[in-house]
């Protein structure tokens, strides 16, 4: 079983806190296939947090196919991630990306901008 | 679905002293809803508008689809200061509860008083201000309402036992279902708690909405100093100007794709500040614009 | 309901009922004294003429003793639980709960305001009857031949003191104290208006109310000048008043005045070389004979005791219910 937290400065969503959580344990194989996630009342409880964030978070998570709820028994982890090990092929592109930015005379200050605008936008396309 | 609280042009007034000005809302059940607003913008007021406490002086308000009127079963109140008999033990304090209400679950009310640790033997006069909170709650909650309405429930508590509140109120939520509406005048304490918020500045409704789409819908713009025009697809809820630079809190539902701003998230204190202080009048930041420049 | 009314209330009705008890057993214990007073001195079971002089010899007897303790104790404590009631049990009933915020708490629960302030009067009201009746009741029996040997049971002084009128001020004080609180909503000072309203009724009920619900019968007769209690009289001017004693046994006399041969309230002149300083009483007493002076008598007779009793008693409950009512209606409608 995981324990959930909530950083209130960090400005992403506590929902959104909840999945990467999720995510991350189940990257780092912490979460595995068949274990049980904690109850939406466990969670309230712990982090006295709207009980329709952590269903929220619960069922974008199912529909992720990451985990299944199963009605009265708990919700259950169904699928794990792939490993940090593809993450590697992307990692070696990005820093290749840098490394021009860093040629086209970019500080790092602006380096982060333009990434961040670049995601922001970018995700914002796609969802 | 009904609705928690539906009111239209909903006005009170103490005499000459308007305490809620024409405020038109729709509150969907299910949800945890936040109440926010300076001290004395009427947050109490419409807190007891709908328990039945008080009666309205103008327009209409009804409460999961019905008139309100105190001692309705179905809706749970806990007043500012979370009034408790003094004289009475915790103990009595629930047998009152079970002999007021046919619907008492007296099982969630012994269990909750173990669960924060309250003594039952205990007078409710000597308990610490957490503890009377929770005590309050526990009656309000164990009548098992469909409605729970908190005035100002954590206001005197330290962080610790706001924390504790809270943590309690979300489980009773959790596990029963029902809606909530709190108030409170620190946006801080209803962040994590409330997916829905109502903004009450100077007598009236601000904004009311889903917290996320509230958060999704507001944008802080930075750029070069300009006028501000109508219709630029956006409200303009809060600006500030400098002399070559102009710093606007906008509602917009689409997305801002104006270059020349540099657009920021806003979290849900700025977006209720904002509110507050656009409604503070034009008087004040006429003034504040004066003094920069 | 009643389990929350019983348990607040409580300390109250405990308190109220210990005094209720200490009161009792002082009439109780002091009743075969009163009894033997009674016929040691031939009071009890006399006939005829012989009454009035027994009567007076069973008065002196119990000058001395406890019972007469007793006798003013219990008048005293009348004339002040209408007031106790109303500012200790009554005026914080409702108050209290306002001004504690412990209302907000009870309006939520399940139950309708009307329902809660109804608990509230009529197990209040119900105590003080139950233990203001208790007392009255046996106090009535246990001075019934006091007051007969006194003849005063329809006086101002006794007659709230007896009978079923007790009842109806401390059911009215309740009302009183427990109606202020709720229009008031500051325990002490419905506290304090409630004493003043209290007091207020006790004074002006023999003063404007009675009277009224008595109907007295008015007498004119001519004045037996055997009958002067006493004559004032200034020796410069002549101006005289004449005090007449009352000539009825166990009546109310709310007016007893000399009136002239012009009906009109008699103050003199005096003759003064017939009465005055040098003049002898009896010249005095024959020239008041020659002035044809009446006595005018507003009295009650003491035949009508119960009747007046009802009538007050009525009156009271008609207060007391409509200051329920007014209560009753406050609190749904005028409560914020």
């Amino acid at each position: 079983m995981i324990e959930f937290h909530l950083d209130a400065r960090s400005g992403v969503a506590p929902y959104m806190q909840l999945i990467q959580q999720v995510r991350h344990a189940l990257r780092l194989g912490v979460l595995r296939e068949g274990d049980k996630l904690p109850t939406v009342k466990e969670v309230v409880a712990r982090l006295a947090i709207n009980p329709n964030t952590v269903s929220k978070a619960y069922r974008e998570l199912e529909y992720e196919g990451l985990v299944t709820a199963r009605p009265g028994v708990g919700t259950f982890v169904t699928k794990t991630l792939g490993s940090l090990s593809t993450h590697e092929p992307l990692r070696a592109s990005l820093q290749d990306w840098l490394a021009g930015a860093r040629e086209a005379g970019l500080d790092n200050e602006s380096i982060e901008a333009l990434f961040l605008s670049t995601f922001r936008s970018f995700s914002e396309a796609r969802t | 679905m009904t609705s928690a609280l539906r009111t239209e042009q909903l006005t009170k007034r103490y005499g000459r002293r308007t305490a809620l000005d024409r405020c038109t809302l729709d509150v969907p059940a299910g949800h945890v809803v936040g109440l926010v607003g300076p001290n004395g913008a009427g947050k109490s007021t419409l807190l007891q508008l709908a328990c039945g406490l008080l009666d309205p002086t103008a327009g209409r308000i009804e409460t999961l689809g019905e008139r309100p009127a105190s001692g309705s079963p179905r809706v749970g109140f806990v007043a500012q200061d979370t009034p408790v008999y003094g004289g009475l033990t915790v103990a009595e304090h629930l047998r009152l509860g079970a002999h007021l209400n046919p619907s008492w679950d007296a099982t969630l009310a012994e269990r909750r008083i173990a669960q924060v640790g309250l003594d039952p033997a205990q007078r409710a006069g000597k308990l610490s201000g957490g503890q009377r909170a929770q005590l309050a709650l526990t009656v309000a909650a164990a009548k098992r309402p469909e409605l729970l309405l908190l005035d100002e429930p954590v206001a005197a508590l330290d962080p610790l036992a706001r924390r504790t509140f809270l943590q309690g109120l979300m489980e009773l939520t959790a596990e029963s279902g029902m809606s909530v509406i709190m108030s409170s005048h620190l946006v801080a304490d209803l962040e994590r708690v409330c997916d829905h918020m109502i903004v009450l500045v100077g007598s009236r409704v601000q904004i009311a909405g889903d917290v996320d789409e509230m958060l999704a819908g507001h944008h802080r713009l930075v750029g070069p100093r300009r006028p501000v025009g109508e219709g630029s697809g956006w409200d303009v809820i809060e600006e500030s100007h400098t002399d070559v630079q102009s710093t606007l809190v906008v509602r917009s539902t689409a997305p801002i794709d104006d270059p020349s701003w540099q657009v920021n998230r806003l979290d849900l204190e700025d977006i209720v500040l904002a509110y507050m202080a656009g409604a503070a009048g034009g008087a004040g930041r006429e003034r504040v614009l004066e003094g920069q420049r | 309901m009643i389990w929350l009314t019983w348990r607040q209330f409580r300390v109250q009705v405990i308190t109220g009922a210990a005094l209720l008890v200490l009161v009792l057993a002082a009439v109780l214990i002091s009743w075969g004294e009163v009894s033997g007073l009674a016929s040691s001195s031939g009071y009890a079971g006399c006939a005829g003429t012989a009454c009035a002089a027994a009567a007076e010899t069973f008065l002196d007897a119990l000058q001395e003793t406890a019972s007469r303790l007793v006798y003013v104790g219990t008048i005293a404590a009348l004339f002040l639980v209408p007031a106790l009631v109303g500012v200790f049990w009554g005026a914080p009933t409702v108050a209290r709960e306002l001004e504690s915020g412990t209302y907000r708490m009870i309006f939520s629960q399940s139950v309708s305001r009307g329902r809660w302030l109804l608990a509230k009067l009529g197990l209040g009201a119900a105590a003080v009857v139950a233990g203001v009746g208790l007392l009255s009741l046996l106090l009535t029996r246990w001075a019934h031949l006091i007051d007969q040997a006194a003849g005063n049971r329809i006086t101002p002084l006794i007659f709230p003191g007896r009978g079923l009128v007790p009842v109806g001020y401390a059911a009215a004080g309740f009302v009183i104290g427990v109606t202020l609180g709720l229009v008031l909503r500051r325990t002490v000072v419905a506290m304090a208006v409630t004493l003043m309203v209290v007091a207020g009724l006790q004074v002006a009920a023999p003063l404007v109310v009675r009277p009224w619900l008595a109907q007295p019968i008015s007498t004119a007769a001519a004045l037996n000048v055997d009958d002067l209690d006493g004559i004032g009289m200034n020796v410069e001017t002549g101006e005289m008043h004449l005090r007449v004693q009352s000539s009825i046994n166990g009546a109310w006399v709310l007016q007893n005045t000399v009136l002239g041969a012009d009906g009109k309230s008699f103050v003199g002149p005096a003759d003064l070389t017939k009465c005055g300083p040098r003049a002898g009483f009896e010249t005095c007493q024959e020239w008041l004979k020659s002035q044809n002076l009446q006595v005018r008598m507003t009295y009650v007779p003491g035949a009508k005791f119960w009747t007046v009793q009802w009538r007050e008693f009525g009156l009271l409950v008609a207060l007391t219910t409509l200051l329920s009512l007014l209560a009753l209606w406050w609190i749904r409608r005028k409560l914020v």
